[in-house]
Parts: structure tokens; sequence; C-alpha cells
């Protein structure tokens, strides 16, 4: 029934012209295996960003990471800060004289995406859906793209991007409509529609629905409902993650039928099923990625190693004395914001790390010189620290 | 990588470990045992597990706690060379379990990995008879009440008493780990009604089978913002109950009080019905009241609750009431209806004897003395019903609220009353009696309705309320007065009158308050400066109608017979009609760090347009009149909110705001009656609207420290009205006073009061409250005065200050010893600008002292001693002091039986002295009170909890 259900969901809503791979997954989230930090990561680097009056901001909401910087959503201060990959405070970008807003926290910057090579970074604002801000990383707006309402994005690769709409656009003269499109760099042609909207009468979702990692000139594509993780590069979909769960967590497979209009809000409520994947990345030979469920752990973070097929939960990853007994996440679950090719990158709190500090004093921790500075010249107030996990081989 | 308040949780717990044997005062206790909790299976630490040591032998409780985020745990203080049990415990794990000794040779020992594995069931190979106390359940911390060894007769409160981190205050607040506890629920709702101690004070420790603390995060970019909630969750066949009180006690002087309740509840039905009777002034304002002080654990070794001594008069009161509470949903249905309903009966009798003195400074070295000698009887029946119906749907709210209220009163009043001059001596005496009999129903009916915004309609103010009231109320009063006022200075005034008054009013209102927004979105669209503002528009509209008929008739002294008085007899209809449209607009600045701050500074600013109309008919033509009027009605507010996330928050509000003031039919054109000579009221139809102002700041400081809490606040409010409604007044030869009201300028007030709450928790055991507050007003109001003796017309202000201060500490030792310490001061004082140089005062000071003991889980003995001082200008100081002491003890097994002695008023000086004071006039007399008894109070508690089996 479960794989019914996805091909369903495949065949339902992938437009026909595009060659992929399905790679099948086997995800069962009660039976995901834990550890010590040190037996899943080769090392975990510290890496305060630059506390000044001018650099000073709340939490890491975003990150994306290019070959110099750390590009950072602070929906609170709302701005995206710029710091060199040492931690040197760079550059912000602000929209706070060209968009009025009642309320900056919850309807400030909505999203951006960087495009590395072109050196420009793509903003959208809650008050503003229609328009794309393009920066440079000095701060400096460069244009104002008017146009669709775009409800998500990231940038593919220098030449392309993927956009995402709240509803199907119509290419008439392509007789091709979809909500998943990838545009040129001047987000003015729709080269490809990728994947229909798919239809509901109650729309959940939560966490990033598409993850870029530096480098990688490919993109993963999530959405509620849907099992279905897409690769994506500048030519289309090239590959697609099947996720099957076990009966309790699948959703039935007539869910998004019309039989089930009125009742999907009450059954994903009452209901410990997954309604949808985010956060996904792939490093080395292992995916990282979230599931989402309306019961605790609502946004459960797993880690699966495509070759032998071993499932981890990094939230059941406990701390040693590889990082001094330090927290590597902040929140209720383990909050992965950006992916290398060989490191995930999460944030810590200051007063997080300086109360895990405190704690940990009884076991004579050793820390690295970054690390020892942070805690000598900074305090709870400081800015987040970033954090990068360097993953073992052959998990 | 867990949440905050989950580690507050674990600290709270994990950071001690709570010995439960008694142990030797040496230094034999000295080992330790340490290891780390793990499911070996998916390789993984659990923190949070419940570790609990027990002996070997007898596997009784030793010492427990939750492992810590690296799932270890550590216990000091062990016994050595004696077997010992640990076994670890985990929600959704089997229990895991390991023998040890600690050897006397060794200091500690390494029981490294203790492994578990998933499932349920309990150890197999031993059978442990102590279960642990507590554990963690996802993000609640859960307390096992089995766990918790306490008297047989325990409740609740106890139970709370005994568990880590919890303080139950001497003023009956619960915090936890130094957070107040928001709520406390039972089975996930609120326990007949929100009075926290009807439940902690009721429900016996045997029916618990679970108390859970958890916290409710509101804001994500703040951690610490949480409420934190106390639940109650009964055991699986106990989850529905009754519980009540029979209570009668009699004591000397024919002094007795008697009290009931039964109290029934269900998971989705609450019902309590409850009533008392006494004449020891214990008088109660609500069904919540009566049940509060029907609890079985009653106040425990606080302050008891007692008769209130400075009662006027001597007091019988007779009070029923009922709560009923019904959920038509289930607790997970996303669509919810409730059910409340609230009723209250109190019937009243009152006999004051009052003997008051009224100085009158009517100009230098003048004044007038008014000496009145009253003997008050009333009767007062009072029902009161309201009810609610609630209708909760993902996208409106809608509530009904009926509810009525019938009143009687039955009052005679006997006074003898003269007035001497210090110029002229006894000027007029008056001997009065007035009957009256009155009755007053009141029908309303309020419907409320919400509709949010939904968020997906963006192109529209679509956030709309509305509140209708519509009421209706009818008064019927008789009423006869009998004067006999003769003038020693003008026998002309002289006169006998008997009159009777028959009026019949009725009052239909109706009010409807709406209000939309925002559209600021649907006029300026978004991302510009005007639409930062938010712009509502709001309409509070109030249609009144008052028909009343007036009979009055006077008796003929000659043929005794009852004449109409065709003055006073009258039909009129009044018709006032208020329309208050206005424009909102608000705008919000906000400066915020997630994780560390947020600074807020909420402007609201106003504009409202008052539509007033008022229209009168009467048989008497001069009452006709129809008057409009249009107002602007300006309001501004800046709100500034400064919240350092986990450690205080300081809160200003300054508000500005214009009130206009109408002048009524009674202060315009009434049927003057001149019935009592010492005050006649007379009409100023030349009356303008007053217009007041008023500024008020208001600041408050909380702090979010886990102890010690503390928090201060300042509310300060000025004012000052134009064309305020002054009293001018006409004093003629005889002391008889004439007054109708002049608009006058001048009036001014200021306003401050402050407070400030510091809690000490020395040590698990003791703990101490400061609360000091102090009040102080600045008076100063113009009024007119005109004594036909001078034939001067004065006007005069009258400047006036008073204060109300009191400091109070509250000790308490456990739940064994109370101790509680006021001092309060209170001040009053006026002085005239043109009448006179005197200053007018009068003060009063009280010093309680007040404790409580709980010798035994049966015995309490409570006293409190109270010394007042009164002084006031032109009588001399009076002291008395109260002391009450009382001792009460439990029988039966189940302490169902309650005996009761109580000594009150021991060394017989209760005295209620009034000091009084209003512009040029202050006051000071004395009434009578409830003096020395002792009684004897039996009461019994009848409680059953779960079905039979």
């Amino acid at each position: 029934m479960r794989i019914l259900l996805i091909c369903i969901l495949s065949a339902l809503t992938l437009c026909p012209g595009y060659a992929q791979s399905v790679f099948p997954i086997r995800i069962d989230p009660d039976n995901a295996l834990g550890g010590q930090l040190s037996q899943l990561f080769d090392a975990v680097d510290y890496i305060p960003l630059e506390t000044t009056n001018e650099s000073l901001f709340g939490r890491v909401d975003k990150l994306i990471i290019t070959n110099k910087y750390y590009f950072i959503l602070d929906h609170s201060t709302d701005v995206i800060l710029l710091f060199t990959r040492a931690g040197r405070f760079y550059s912000k970008i602000s929209l706070n004289r060209l968009v009025k807003t009642p309320n900056r926290e919850s309807l400030g910057i909505h999203d951006f995406t960087v495009n590395e090579a072109a050196g420009t970074v793509l903003v959208t604002h809650w008050e503003k859906q229609n328009c794309l801000y393009v920066f440079d990383f000095h701060g400096n707006l460069q244009k104002i793209i008017k146009d669709k309402v775009w409800h998500s994005f990231a940038c593919i690769d220098s030449a392309h991007y993927l956009m995402e709409s709240g509803g199907n656009i119509l290419d008439s003269a392509k007789h091709l409509s979809g909500n998943c499109i990838i545009t040129d760099r001047n987000i003015a042609i729709f080269e490809k529609f990728l994947l229909k909207k798919l239809e509901s009468d109650f729309n959940i979702a939560a966490g990033q629905s598409i993850t870029n990692m530096l480098n990688s000139n490919s993109i993963f594509y999530t959405r509620s409902y849907d099992y279905n993780a897409y690769l994506i590069n500048g030519n289309g979909i090239q590959g697609i993650y099947q996720f099957l769960f076990p009966l309790g967590y699948t959703l039935p497979k007539n869910f998004l039928d019309s039989s089930f209009i009125g009742k999907q809000r009450d059954y994903i409520f009452n209901h410990n099923v997954v309604y949808g994947l985010s956060d996904i990345y792939k490093v080395k030979d292992n995916l990282l990625f979230c599931i989402q469920k309306f019961e605790a752990p609502a946004h459960l973070s797993l880690l699966y190693n495509l070759k032998s097929g071993n499932l981890y939960s990094p939230y059941n990853v406990t701390p040693d004395s590889s990082n001094g007994f330090l927290p590597f996440s902040s929140g209720d679950q383990v909050n992965v914001l950006a992916a290398d090719s060989s490191s995930f990158y999460t944030s810590v709190p200051a007063y997080e790390l300086i109360a895990a500090y405190e704690a940990s004093k009884d076991k004579s921790p050793v820390y690295k010189l970054p690390i020892q500075a942070f805690l000598k010249k900074n305090d709870r107030k400081s800015n987040p620290i970033i954090v990068r996990l360097r993953l073992r081989d052959n998990l | 990588m867990r949440q905050v308040y989950k580690i507050i949780f674990v600290f709270l717990a994990a950071t001690s470990c709570f010995r439960v044997v008694a142990q030797k005062a040496d230094s034999a206790f000295t080992r330790s045992v340490r290891g780390r909790v793990q499911d070996s299976t998916h390789n993984y630490v659990l923190s949070s597990a419940t570790v609990a040591i027990y002996t070997a032998k007898d596997t009784s409780l030793v010492s427990y706690q939750l492992s810590n985020n690296f799932g270890e745990f550590r216990f000091d203080n062990l016994p050595p060379d004696i077997p010992l049990r640990l076994v670890a415990t985990f929600v959704g794990y089997k229990a895991a379990s390991r023998l040890f000794i600690i050897s006397s040779r060794d200091k500690s020992i390494d029981l490294k990995n203790i492994n578990m594995m998933r499932g349920e069931g309990q150890l197999s190979d031993v059978v442990i008879t102590a279960i642990p106390p507590v554990r963690m359940n996802g993000d609640t911390l859960e307390f096992n009440a089995d766990a918790f060894k306490l008297d047989k007769n325990a409740v609740a409160e106890d139970l709370l008493r005994k568990l880590p981190g919890v303080t139950v205050w001497g003023d009956g607040m619960i915090t936890v780990n130094g957070r107040k506890v928001n709520e406390v629920l039972v089975e996930g709702k609120p326990f007949f009604g929100n009075d926290p101690r009807i439940a902690t004070q009721n429900l016996p420790k045997g029916v618990i089978d679970k108390i859970q603390v958890y916290r409710q995060n509101k804001d994500r970019n703040n951690p610490f913002d949480s409420t934190t909630e106390v639940n109650i969750k009964l055991k699986a066949d106990k989850k529905l109950g009754h519980f009540g009180k029979l209570g009668a006690g009699y004591g000397t002087g024919k002094t007795y009080e008697s009290d009931a309740s039964i109290n029934y509840f269900a998971p989705r039905t609450q019902l309590g019905i409850v009533g008392a009777a006494n004449n020891i002034n214990k008088l109660a304002n609500s069904v919540t009241q009566l049940m509060q002080n029907s609890t079985y654990k009653g106040v425990g070794a606080n302050i008891e609750y007692q008769p209130d001594f400075s009662m006027a008069g001597t007091n019988k009161s007779v009070s029923a009431g009922l709560v009923f509470q019904h959920d038509f949903n289930e607790e997970t249905d996303s669509k919810k209806e409730n059910i409340e309903a609230n009723y209250f009966f109190t019937k009243r009798d009152n006999n004051t004897l009052s003997s008051i003195q009224s100085i009158t400074s009517i100009g230098r070295d003048s004044t007038l003395t008014q000496q009145n000698y009253s003997n008050d009887q009333s009767s007062e029946t009072t029902h009161d019903f309201k009810a609610k119906y609630d209708i909760n749907r993902p996208d409106f709210e809608l509530t009904f609220l009926p509810s009525f209220q019938l009143h009687t009163l039955d009052n005679t009043n006997i006074s003898d009353q003269s007035s001497t001059s210090n110029t002229q001596g006894l000027q007029s005496i008056d001997t009065s009696q007035n009957d009256d009999h009155s009755q007053k129903n009141l029908y309303t009916l309020e419907t409320k309705f919400h509709r949010p915004k939904l968020s997906w309609q963006n192109n529209g103010p679509g956030d709309w309320t509305a509140d209708y009231i519509i009421n209706f109320e009818h008064d019927n009063d008789n009423r006869t007065i009998n004067s006999n006022f003769q003038s020693l200075i003008v026998p002309a005034q002289s006169q006998h009158i008997i009159r009777n008054y028959n009026t019949q009013t009725d009052n239909a209102g109706q009010h409807l308050n709406a209000q939309l927004g925002n559209f600021s979105y649907w006029l300026f669209g978004t991302g510009n400066f005007m639409s930062t503002l938010g712009i509502d528009l709001q309409n509070e509209i109030n249609f009144n109608t008052q028909n009343q008929n007036a009979l009055v008739r006077d008796k003929d002294t000659l043929s005794g017979s009852y004449v109409a008085n065709a003055y006073l007899t009258n039909h009129s209809k009044y018709n006032v009609v208020a329309d208050n449209p206005s424009l909102n607009l608000s705008r919000a600045f906000t400066k915020s760090l997630a994780d560390r701050y947020k600074k807020t500074l909420l402007v609201n600013v106003s504009a409202g347009l008052q539509l007033y109309s008022q229209k009168n008919t009467s048989e008497h033509t001069f009452q006709n009149f129809s008057r409009d009027y249009q107002r602007f009605i300006p309001t501004v507010s800046l709100k500034y909110s400064d919240n350092e996330y986990g450690y205080f928050e300081n809160l200003f509000l300054l508000n500005y705001s214009e009130t206009p003031g109408y002048a009524t039919v009674e202060q315009l054109y009434p049927l003057v009656d001149s019935s009592n000579l010492y005050y006649v009221q007379e009409g100023n139809p030349g009356l303008k609207p007053s217009k007041k102002r008023q500024i008020s700041l208001n600041f408050l400081h909380t702090s979010f420290k886990a102890t010690n809490t503390f928090t201060y606040g300042l509310e300060v409010d000025a004012g000052a009205v134009d064309n305020y409604f002054a009293d001018s007044a006409i004093i003629d030869a005889s002391g008889g006073y004439r007054h109708y009201y002049v608009n006058l300028n001048g009036n001014k007030y200021l306003n401050g009061n402050g407070k400030l709450n510091k809690a000490f928790r020395i040590d698990k055991s003791n703990q101490l409250q400061v609360l000091l507050s102090g009040d102080l007003e600045f008076t100063q109001n113009p009024n007119y005065i005109l004594p036909v003796s001078t034939n001067e017309s004065v006007l005069n202000v009258s400047a006036g200050t008073n204060s109300y201060n009191s400091v109070s500490l509250i000790y308490s030792y456990r739940d064994i010893l109370a101790i509680n310490i006021l001092q309060g001061l209170n001040f009053y004082s006026s002085r005239q600008d043109k009448i006179t140089n005197t200053n007018f005062n009068n003060s009063s000071r009280n010093s309680v002292l007040s404790a409580s003991v709980n010798c035994t889980g049966k015995l309490n003995v409570s006293s409190n001693i109270t010394y007042n001082h009164y002084t006031s200008t032109g009588s001399s100081a009076t002291n008395f002091t109260i002391w009450n002491a009382n001792a009460s003890y439990r029988f039966l097994k189940a302490n169902n039986l309650g005996l009761k002695i109580s000594a009150l008023d021991l060394l017989h000086q209760n005295k209620s002295i009034i000091n009084s004071g209003n512009n040029y006039t202050i006051s000071h007399g004395s009434v009578n009170v409830l003096q020395q008894y002792f009684m004897l109070t039996v009461s019994y508690f009848p409680r059953k909890f779960g079905r039979k089996p």
C-alpha cells in the first residue's frame, strides 16, 4: 500500500520527459541508533562569530555557506549577515529602508539564496511577496525583480534557480504547468516545469523544503504529503529518494482524494503520521533529513547511511571529550542548517554553550583554541557559535 | 540540544539526591556509587532516567535521582557493607536492576553502564515495593504520589509541599523552582473554579496518581518565556467522587455558625452545592469563597479564616450557592462546547446602632456640629444567577452569558439628629423614622462573537468582534418617612411630615460594541510606512430608557388619611443614547535579539467622537428637556516593555484620556423633597458638562530569578476636571443644608500607590515573604458655602490627603507553623483655604501578630492579637486590642470529624470606629459590633472518591 501511495503520488505529480533514478529507502524512526559524538564525527569545530555592535544578532534562522562566507538570516533583527569562514563580520543585508513592516520579527525577510558565482543574494520579504530583491555581497541593492509570488527558491548553480510558487503556473505556449520550475539566472524565463501542486484543504509545512550544499550544483526539493525527495540539477530531476515508513507512520493511500477533504486536518492532528520531509542533505554516503509529524518529536532529524543502511538519530548522540562535552545544537531537536561535502553545520547560542561549559567543569575537558578564546572573552549575550561536524566514513 | 525547560527540570531533580530513609548522623554514610544508564541496543545514553537505590533486604527506598544529560548518575552518602539494589526506569523501557555492596574499604564504586531494553514491565527477579518518586515523561516532570509516604489523611497540598523544587507559600501561592504556578488543573481542567485550593485542600493524596509539572512556551525567541502549570492526574478508578462538609457551632451570647457543602465531580461534569448560616460576621461574597472556607484541609497552619470583627452592627447571614460545569466534548476534539452556571443566594440581617458626630466649618471660628444617633435594621435578600455557554470553533468563538439578579431590601432606620452651632448653641433637632421596602429585578443577556482573521484572507479587514448586551430592570420601592423637625432658632421652619413614596421604575438598556480591523492592508497595501500602522474602527452604542411612576402621599395629621402630593407625584420617561465611534491607530516599535531580550514600544492613539443625547418627559413641564452633545474624545497610550529573557521584565504604561460627564435629571431639574431639612437636594438647570483629563503612569518590575523572586510596582494617576460638578451648600439658621451643583474649575487629584513583594526561601522548610504597600491621594475640591448666619458666600477649596500603608511579614515553617506580622497606618487630613485655618486630621494604626501551629496531624492551635489606635480632630484617641484564639482537633481514622473551640475578643475590647472626612466636614463615631464570645464547633467531612468495587 505504501509503495502504491508513492507510485500514485509520483505518477500524479511528475511531468513526463525527465529520466530519473529512483532510490527506495526504508526508515524506521523508532530504531534509529545513537552514540558518542566521536563515533559519528571525526571532528567538531566551533566557529565563534565576531560580536560587535554592528554584527550583533539573535539566532541563526537560516545558514548558507559559500567558499568565503557564512550567510546568516536572523529574523529577530531582520537582517542577513555575512561572516567570513573564520567568523569575522563582513557585511549585512537589510530591507528596512526599502520595505516597511509592522512586525520585523515575523513579517520581515522571508527567505534568501546565494549565487556565489554571480556574487548576488536573492531576498524575499513577507510584505512584498511579488518582489525578488537582488543584493551584492556588500549589502548593496542591485535590482528588484517584480514577478510571481515565490514561496521558496534556491540557487542550483551559477545559471539556474529552482523556484516554487503557491499555485500552478501555466505556459500555454508549451502546454505545460507546474508550481515547481527551473528558471535561468534572471528568473524571467520558465525553463522547465517539474512538479504540479498537490491539492489539499489543509496546508501544513515545516522546515526547509529546498536545500543546497556548498559546491554541489544540485539541490534537494521536498513537499508536504509526498514521501519523495527530489534531487534536482540544472537539467531537471536527476534522482528521487523514495522514503518508506512503518505503517503506523504512513499517510493513508487515499489521503489526497476528495473523500478525505475536510478530514485531513484532524487526521494529521490525531495520528502520529509523517506528513512530510524537509532539510535534506547528502554528505559522503549519508542522507541527513528531517521527518515532520504533529506529535512530539514533531521535527525529527535522522541520518541514513546509503551503503550500510544504518539509521542514526543525532538527538541521541551525546557530546564527549572530543568536543569538551559541549552541546552541538540547540532546540528540542538537532537542527542541521547547512552542509558541505564532508560536514554538517549547526549553531549553538552563547548562553547554552556557557551553561554547558560551567556544568562540565568537573569532567576536566580540553578545548580547542577558538573555543578557549570565546569562553575567555565572551558572555551569554554574545553571538551564536557555528558548529561544523565532520562525518566519519563508513557509518 | 535539549530544551531549556527540560534542562531546568532535570537540573531541579538531578542536582539533588533525595534521601528517603533516616540515616545516622555520623560519617558512616560516606560511600558513593556512580554509573551511566544507556540503551545498548541502539547505542545511546538515557538522560532523565529515574535511578533509585533500595536496600536489597526489604527493598525500601534509600535514595533516587534523574540521570543527567550524559546518562550519568552519582549517589553520595550511601551506607557501606549493606547489599543495595539499583533500579533504573525510563518511559518505554523495561526496568533494569543491579545488586551491589560498597565495601567499607572503598569510598566509591563505578557500576559502569546500566543497560536498558525497550518494552514495558517490571523486574522479574525482584519485587520492588517502593515506587520511584519522579520521572521525566517527554517534557513533563511527573511525581508519583504513591512514592511519597505521608499521613494517610494528607491532601494534595501536603503532597505538593514534599515535592522537590515545589513551594507552597504562606499566602497560598505555589511556585516551582521559584516560578509561580499559573494554574493548578485536575485531569487537565480547572477544578470547581479558578481557586487552586479547592483541589489542593480537598483531594486526598490517596486518589492522586501523579502530579505533573510542565511548561508552556509562548515565544519562540525567548527560551525562558513559559508559564508553569501543575496538573493533578487522578488514579483511573478515582476520576469521580464527592466531598463536602457539615459543620455546626454554638457559643456564648447565642452565637452560632453552620455550613454544609457537597461537591460532585466526574470526568466531564462538576457540580457543587454549598450553604452557610451564622451570626458571627462570616460573610461570603461568592460561592467560591464559601467553598474555599469549607475545604477538608482548611487552611492548615496558615492564618485561620475568622469573623470580621470590624464589621458594623450585629449580623445574621444565610448563604447558599451552586456551581455547575459541563464539557460537551472530549479533550482532544478541536470543536469545543461547554456550559458553566453559578447561582448564589444570600440573606443578611443587620442591626446597627451608631453614634456619629460631624463637625463642619462654616467660617473662621464658626462650626456646626451635627450629632446623629441611629438605629438601623435591615434585611436584604439577593438571588444572583450567572451562566456561560461557550462555543469554540477553529474559525470563530461565540459566547452567551445569561444572568439575573433579584434583590429585596427591608429597612427601618430610626434616628435622632441635632445641629449645634458653636456660637448660637443648639439650633434644631429632628427625630425621624424611615421604613423602606424595595425590590429590584435585573435580567441580562450578553452575546459575544469573535471571528479572527484567517491567514489566507489577506485582502481585507477580516478580524471582527461584536459584543451585544440587552438588559431589563424593574424596581419597586415603597418607602415611608416620618420626620419631626424642630427649629429652636426659626420656629416657623419646624415641621412634622409623614410621607409615603411608591416608586415603580423600569429600565431597559441595549449595548452594542463592535470592532473591525485591521484596515491598513486594505487601504495602503504592504511594505510602506502606512502599512506599519494598525487601523481599527470601533463603535460602542448605548440605548437606555427609564420609565418611572412615583406616587407620593402625605399623611394628613388631622384626618389620619394619606393625600397625594401633587408636586412629588410624577410620571416621567428618560431616554439616553450614547454613541461612541472611534478610529484607533496603533504602531509597535520593537528591538529584539533572539535568546537575549525584547524591547517593545506600543503607541495607541484613538480619536473618538461621543454623541450624547438625553431627553426627559415629565408631568411637570419644567422637567421636560432635551439636550444633545458632541464631544471629541482623544486617548493616547504608550506601553514600553523591556524583557531581558531569564532575568527580569520592566513594564511602563502611560495613558492620557479625556472623559466628559453629563448632568442627570436629579442634578438639573429635580423634584425638590424637603422631608429631611438637614439634606435637601436642589437642581441647577445651568449645569454644563464636565471634562476630566487624566494622565496615568504604571510601572511594574517582575523578576524571573529562580530563587527569592522580587516584584515591585508603582501606579500614579493625576487629573483635573473642568466644569467640575462642585457642591454648593446653603446652611440655614437651623443647621439645615440645601445642596445643589455648580460648575467650577479647579478640581485636581494626584493618586499614587506602590507595592513590593520579596520572597525568601531560606531553606526547604523555612519561607519568608515581605509585602509592602503604600497608597497616597491628594485631592483639591472647590466648593461654595453660604451660611445664612454670615450671609456671605465663600468660594472655598478643600485640600485633602489620604494615605493607606501596610507592611507585613509572613513566615512559615513547613506546614507546621505560620506567623504573620502586619503593621498598617492610615491617615486623612483636610485643609480649607478660606473657611477656616483649622486642619482636620484623623488616623488609625493597626498592629497585628498572628500565629498558627499544627501540633500534630490532628491538633491545630492558633491565635492572633490586633492593637488598634484611632485619633480624630475634636475627639480623644481611642485604643483597643482584639485577641482571638482557637484550638481544633480532628477525630476518626480519616480525620473526618473535627472539633474546634474558639475564644474571640478575649479582652472584651472590640470597638468599631468610624473616621471619615469630606471637604470641610469631618466625622468621627462608633457603631455597635460583635464582641467577646466562646464557641464550640463540630464539623464532619463526608468524602468518597471512586466507585465501589
